[in-house]
């Protein structure tokens, strides 16, 4: 019983340490920095969306 | 005056960047359109299949005679080959062409060595065939979500191999800038669902664990794999589709970052919840209940997100077949994701533990959502891969109205009849016969909605075969539901 569950949680824990890592690496990547920039990556540039129109007092 | 005389250039310099766009997407469609056309025309083979198998499986609960002759047809061996038929044909099959090409467009990297890929798709159905074949010849594993005899798993690990590689290949050569929310899901979940299967292959296949081992082995993969493979792959082509189809970008970027990271942590933990009053150890269930109530986080995110920026233009549900598939599958997945986190808890699941309550629970997330999200997917995506119109609105309204109904049809059916059952088991006074007996109302109403969502499936398979019979029309108008209340934006175009 010991072994197999060992190896559950060794399999868990390796998931949850990738995800660790990989969140790390997004960190330095600058993966979390102007994130308005982010949203708009799903577009190609031919596709994107106009800019909202300015508020009446701009 | 440096603006004025740079401003012709600058619109040049605009100009020719939105055709290279246009350029290349167009390169990354003609390349993906053979194999992800061979994944899907695949998956929606095991669809049909599955749904033949699953309406004999429904039959057989209220009506025990029904094909009671032949032993390959029993109930005990047609309720496993429908499951893994839908899991590992229908499903995967389709995230797989689904997540190929939306990785690609969105690393704006066309797909090489395709050769690789047509061979992982005669794997996988290799795999399914045999595996399908297996269960019901009566070899199967007797192991939930793993039914499939050994030599079937084999194939579809190495059926999976390309398909990885791809993904790699196309992370590698993506345009320098954000990675969008859908390659986290779809990076993340194309390495999960190896690691979760070839793991439970070896120790419950290959080299079986202890027996004591086995059931939180068993939910550990059959829980993840739906949230770490199929929840994934759709949400990321939902966060793909719904800001394409409205032409404006999700609600909160950071939300959807938070979602990714939070299901990412939280995730494989939740496994263990199956085994709720289960010999088990106390805290190894305990910490599982915590973590599935922590799933609330990533869900929420997910659903704020999903549904805001749907809102944003709504109306849209009316004239776009993905849109509407869409939004029906985002709406499912808020409700199955909640409903899951509930029946996490051990008051609920003293109840709805061994009811049908469970059955109407998975398939709102395995139909509801991740089933409809895919049907979204493949209206949105197959003009642009064939320069081909869908055919008929007639047979897409068919598909869309006899699914979304069949599917809520059967969830509530189900579900009533899951809490009454869970209920009455729990009474003394009431003898089980009995309880069987006052459940074939509800096991008929599952039937007939299996049938309806059949003849959805039926129509879905017409439109797409009759697709692929058409002769291209590159610059041909989409074929929308209703009159597209405004103008078209660039994104709901097929070039």
């Amino acid at each position: 019983m010991i072994v197999p569950i060992t190896l559950l949680l060794v399999t868990v824990t390796g998931l949850t340490i990738s995800a660790i890592l990989a969140f790390w690496w997004a960190g330095g990547d600058g993966q979390f920095q102007n994130l308005e920039q982010g949203a708009l990556s799903v577009f190609d540039r031919d596709e994107m969306p106009e800019p909202p129109a300015p508020l009446r007092h701009e | 005056m440096s603006n004025v005389a740079l401003a012709p250039e600058a619109t040049d310099v605009d100009e020719a960047q939105k055709l290279r766009s246009r350029l290349l997407r167009a390169e990354i469609d003609a390349a993906a359109c053979n194999p992800v056309v061979h994944y899907l025309a695949s998956a929606l083979f095991w669809l049909l299949l599955g749904s033949v198998l699953a309406i004999a499986a429904s039959i057989k609960l209220h009506n025990a005679a029904f094909l009671a002759d032949a032993d390959w047809l029993t109930f005990g061996r047609v309720r496993p080959a429908h499951l893994t038929a839908m899991s590992y044909g229908w499903s995967t099959m389709a995230c797989i062409g689904v997540g190929l090409w939306i990785m690609s467009r969105l690393c704006r990297a066309p797909l090489r060595h395709t050769g690789w890929l047509h061979l992982s798709v005669l794997l996988f159905n290799l795999g399914n065939a045999v595996g399908v074949w297996g269960v019901m010849a009566g070899r199967s594993t007797g192991i939930e979500w793993l039914e499939y005899p050994k030599e079937a798993g084999v194939l579809i690990v190495a059926g999976f191999i390309p398909v990885m590689l791809a993904f790699v290949d196309m992370a590698r050569r993506r345009l320098p800038g954000h990675i969008y929310v859908s390659q986290w899901y779809l990076m993340a979940s194309v390495f999960w669902f190896p690691w979760l299967f070839l793991t439970v292959q070896v120790l419950m296949i290959w080299s079986p664990v202890a027996a004591p081992a086995q059931p939180p082995m068993n939910w550990w993969y059959g829980h993840n794999v739906l949230g770490l493979w199929f929840t994934p792959v759709c949400l990321a082509a939902a966060y793909y589709l719904i800001p394409k189809v409205i032409g404006k970008p999700i609600h909160s970027y950071y939300l959807s970052i938070v979602g990714f990271w939070s299901l990412a942590f939280f995730y494989a933990w939740n496994g263990m919840h199956h085994l709720v009053g289960g010999p088990y150890p106390a805290w190894m269930i305990g910490l599982s209940i915590v973590a599935s109530f922590m799933m609330v986080i990533p869900v929420l995110a997910v659903a704020v997100n999903h549904h805001f920026t749907a809102f944003k233009d709504i109306g849209l549900v009316r004239s776009s077949p993905t849109f509407r598939f869409v939004v029906f599958g985002t709406f499912s997945y808020t409700a199955v994701s909640l409903q899951g986190t509930s029946m996490a808890f051990r008051d609920l699941s003293k109840i709805t533990h061994f009811t049908h309550y469970t059955i109407g629970h998975s398939h709102l997330g395995m139909y509801a959502f991740v089933t409809m999200i895919l049907f979204g997917a493949i209206y949105y995506m197959m003009p642009r891969l064939t320069g081909r119109e869908w055919p008929s609105v007639w047979l897409i309204r068919a598909h869309f109205w006899l699914c979304g109904v069949g599917v809520l049809y059967y969830v509530m059916a189900l579900s009533i009849g899951g809490v009454k059952q869970g209920l009455w088991l729990l009474d003394d006074s009431v003898p089980f016969m009995e309880i069987v007996q006052r459940l074939l109302p509800y096991l008929e109403h599952r039937t007939f909605a299996g049938k309806m969502m059949t003849l959805g499936h039926v129509a879905f398979v017409i439109s797409f075969v009759w697709l692929l019979l058409r002769k291209p029309v590159p610059k041909s108008e989409p074929t929308l539901l209703a009159k597209n209340p405004r103008p078209e934006p660039a994104a709901i175009q097929s070039v």
